[in-house]
């Protein structure tokens, strides 16, 4: 539709015809239909080829020249802004397509989860003997388990979650004061 | 041997915890000793009041066998031993409590 107006515009410059041709058959290539081809040029850019290539015919050729080179450059701009967004929304889609498929197999398979805190047990077992292992650390990773499930039977997805970080930010916590402290006294030391 | 003894009383902290220990027969878990503390004690000091305690021989930590139904580790439910309840019956008269 919006190319059909060259044809019954008999002042059209050749060159802006040859361009609009050389855009169409870009865009063709693309991967674009002819409709989508026709929604872009036609809102906005058509009247303003057309009024200014009526300048172009009427007023002096330098003046009209420079304006109509200018418009052609915009549409070029408009035209690699088009490949490029076209190629971000094709990425779009199939990360889109992707995920979906990917929530659809998660929800629909059963999942075996070891028991949190896992890492917590095992530096245990390895920094200490294990009747401290036995009666700190287990207990505690145990009422770790208790809240964890607790909150999964309940579908508490995210609590669960949190229950679990909030568990290694606790037994991090006295270690994080004595590296705080021994960063203290070696600054002492220095300055 | 009378120092020995002394050593072993128990702390501010830790008559509380025989005292809720005493309350409840069927036994305490450490998160239950936490709620009922209410801010008293706290999750990362309860069970270092709990292993001194059963060093003491004051409590007695119960581990329950594996269920498979369930997949966590199974929680130690403590109970007061007969010494426990003496010695917090001593306290409580004396009303007799070393540090915290």
């Amino acid at each position: 539709m919006s190319q059909d107006w060259m044809k019954s515009e008999s002042h059209v410059p050749r060159h802006i015809r040859e361009a609009v041709e050389r855009w169409s058959e870009k865009l063709t290539k693309a991967g674009r239909t002819k409709e989508d081809i026709d929604n872009l040029f036609s809102d906005a850019d058509w009247p303003t080829v057309v009024l200014w290539s009526r300048d172009y015919s009427l007023r002096s050729r330098e003046a009209g020249g420079r304006r109509v080179q200018r418009k052609i450059r915009e549409l070029h701009n408009l035209q690699t802004n088009f490949a490029l967004y076209s190629f971000i929304y094709k990425v779009r889609d199939t990360i889109a397509g992707r995920l979906k498929q990917l929530f659809a197999i998660t929800q629909d398979r059963v999942r075996i989860d070891r028991p949190p805190a896992g890492i917590l047990l095992r530096v245990g077992r390895f920094l200490l003997t294990h009747d401290a292992y036995t009666r700190y650390i287990e207990s505690y990773v145990a009422d770790i388990h208790h809240e964890y499930y607790a909150a999964l039977q309940a579908g508490e997805y995210w609590r669960a979650q949190w229950v679990v970080w909030r568990g290694y930010w606790r037994v991090l916590a006295p270690l994080r004061g004595g590296l705080m402290a021994t960063l203290r006294a070696l600054l002492q030391l220095w300055f | 041997m009378a120092n020995e003894r002394l050593r072993d009383w128990p702390t501010k902290a830790e008559t509380l915890v025989l005292q809720m220990l005493q309350n409840e027969t069927g036994g305490m878990y450490g998160l239950e000793i936490v709620q009922a503390s209410k801010g008293a004690i706290k999750r990362g000091s309860v069970y270092v009041l709990l292993g001194r305690l059963e060093e003491k021989g004051f409590v007695k930590a119960q581990k329950p066998k594996a269920d498979l139904d369930y997949p966590g580790l199974p929680r130690p439910l403590y109970k007061l031993t007969a010494e426990g309840s003496r010695v917090l019956a001593a306290a409580e008269e004396l009303g007799l409590a070393v540090g915290v």
